[in-house]
């Protein structure tokens, strides 16, 4: 496993591009150092310890690392924090000297200034050229289209399907963690330990608890037969009904559950709907998805415990209520890379509830597989700042305006 | 300058696809059918021979040009050329098909260079028709194939759902916006 230096990035600069870099290549993983302030209060160089230094790239934010102005002595510091190392040096405005210095002219793979704002793809053939100056390129990754360069950014999106995360050192150690307990809503307890008394959630817990099928009997009319092996349950009633039904305070006791043998499920669904019982079925997943929104809806989830989580499956998007641009945008990240619920949030600090909402709809809905978050995922924390990473730029502006396309 | 970018929507006879770029397109759909002569008759009377074609106009001037290719695989001449500098990859499966893992398996076969390139986001339709778990047998699937599983539940006919597909697709392509 190859290992870039992150040094000098805000928090959410940092997470974003782990996951941008997780997400690209299968063979790099990011070493986060924080940043560090002088006895003067003042960002400085920080220690390198023996992970860093082991880094054979860098991306260093060189406001973040003091070294906003340029300087001979700046120079040398920086050069003496790189070791020799291909670095993707980050400034902002006009460069403050450094590109003007002598690491800028003749530009080289070694020393890369990326000018903020940075988009996606600047970061990535940055990093591809540091790559192969390093030594590790693979020259079948993220190559351009040889006929039309002006479409060059869009075509040449990077080969992330092979940076898969199961496929990442970061995975298969989150593989060796022993998962959470998974049955029924335990792992949605686990982060969100306040949410264990949540009588709504109470309820959906107790459902889900039994993989075998049931029919759940609420007065003389509800009927709602439960199949958690087969990911489905069919009822007459609406999910908002439904989500009505469990908000009742009494509903919880008066559910008369009356376990169905495979063999009898079939039958019992034609007597409880009819033969087209299949018209009835939802998918147990957005079900529950709904109902758990129902059931989190106003409530702080502010409180967690971080895990370690990654999406098997996407949220039924297209069938949830309500879903916001983030949640598919969450729901994309976390089926490619592992995340922890510290680094999501880390990289969307302005939407830190929606991205609380959106995992405990996940592992409620059993969208996910769950581990204790390790020592790992602490490397990628550090002080937040202003910046506005990846952004900007055509393909920027074209994707924009697709999605606002899309959305209205 | 106004940029063109393209999306293709690919998948088996009566998937939906050409139904989704109707949902999606500002114009109306340039269909390439004809009537169908082999076993697709009973499928649907007509099909896709050469390609369907929408259109979307952006905000900012930009285009994206929505293609479908030919279902019936005789017409397959047709998947390479319009794989062409796509941005990436709208799969339609149906769920009541006699096997939707067999077919994602080949249409992810015929177009991994493409996805490998780009992205790929997963639409089954006729959902109403089968069993709910075709969704999860397909992502267990992409997982399998290395792939994310970027899958749902889609009615072609809803622009919510089919957009829902393409916004998936963007932030798969560039997951910071």
């Amino acid at each position: 496993m190859n290992r870039v230096l992150l040094a000098g990035l805000t928090t959410r600069d940092s997470a974003a591009m782990d996951i941008l870099i997780g997400m690209t290549w299968r063979n790099l993983e990011c070493i986060t150092l924080e940043r560090q302030l002088s006895k003067s209060m003042a960002l400085d160089l920080p220690e390198q310890d023996a992970a860093a230094r082991a880094c054979q790239i860098c991306i260093v934010d060189l406001a973040g690392l003091g070294l906003r102005n340029h300087s001979a002595k700046a120079e040398s510091r920086l050069l003496e924090f790189l070791a020799e190392r291909p670095a993707l040096l980050l400034l902002r405005g006009d460069g403050n000297g450094w590109l003007n210095s002598k690491l800028a002219r003749p530009p080289s793979p070694l020393h890369q200034f990326v000018a903020a704002p940075y988009t996606a793809a600047k970061i990535r053939r940055a990093l591809d050229s540091a790559r192969r100056a390093a030594g590790l390129a693979e020259p079948s990754d993220h190559r351009p289209h040889p006929e039309k360069p002006a479409r060059q950014e869009a075509v040449s999106a990077p080969a992330w399907k092979r940076a898969l995360a199961f496929r990442s050192t970061r995975d298969k150690a989150s593989a060796r963690q022993a998962p959470l307990d998974e049955s029924g809503l335990e792992p949605v307890f686990q982060a969100f330990p306040e949410l264990r008394d949540q009588r709504q959630l109470r309820f959906i817990n107790k459902l889900l608890l039994s993989s075998d099928a049931q029919l759940l009997k609420v007065g003389k009319v509800i009927k709602i037969l439960l199949h958690p092996a087969e990911g489905w349950l069919a009822t007459t009633q609406s999910l908002t009904k439904l989500g009505r039904l469990q908000n009742h305070p009494a509903v919880a006791t008066s559910v008369e559950t009356i376990p169905v043998p495979d063999s009898q499920v079939e039958s019992v669904a034609r007597e409880c709907y009819g033969r087209d019982y299949q018209r009835l079925q939802l998918p147990l997943d957005l079900a529950v998805w709904e109902l758990a929104s129902e059931a989190i809806s106003g409530l702080d989830l502010s409180r967690y415990n971080n895990i370690g989580f990654q999406l098997t499956c996407l949220p039924n998007l297209a069938h949830i209520r309500h879903v916001r641009p983030i949640d598919i945008q969450l729901s994309v990240i976390c089926a490619r890379v592992p995340q922890t619920i510290d680094s999501l949030i880390n990289a969307f600090d302005r939407n830190r509830a929606d991205v609380l909402r959106f995992v405990a709809l996940s592992l409620a809905a059993g969208l996910a597989r769950t581990w204790p978050a390790s020592g790992h995922e602490a490397v990628s924390s550090a002080p937040p700042l202003e910046s506005e990473p990846l952004k900007s730029s055509d393909q920027h502006g074209f994707f924009r305006s697709l999605l606002d396309k899309l959305l209205n | 300058m106004a940029n063109i970018y393209k999306i293709l929507f690919t998948g088996p006879v009566s998937s939906g696809k050409t139904t989704a770029i109707q949902s999606l397109s500002d114009i109306g759909v340039v269909h390439t059918e004809a009537a169908a002569s082999d076993d697709v008759k009973t499928l649907k009377p007509t099909t896709t021979v050469a390609m369907d074609y929408g259109l979307m106009r952006l905000n900012n001037g930009d285009q994206v040009r929505l293609y479908g290719t030919p279902g019936q695989k005789r017409f397959d001449f047709m998947w390479d050329i319009l794989a062409r500098d796509a941005l990436g990859l709208v799969l339609m499966l149906k769920a009541d098909a006699s096997s939707p893992v067999d077919d994602l398996r080949t249409y992810v076969g015929e177009f991994r260079e493409l996805i490998d390139k780009t992205a790929l986001v997963v639409g089954i339709t006729h959902t109403d028709r089968a069993t709910p778990e075709v969704r999860r047998r397909v992502a267990n699937e992409l997982v399998s194939m290395q792939l994310p599983p970027a899958v749902m539940d889609t009615d072609a006919r809803n622009r919510t759902h089919v957009a829902a597909l393409v916004n998936a697709l963007v932030y798969s392509i560039s997951p910071f916006l």
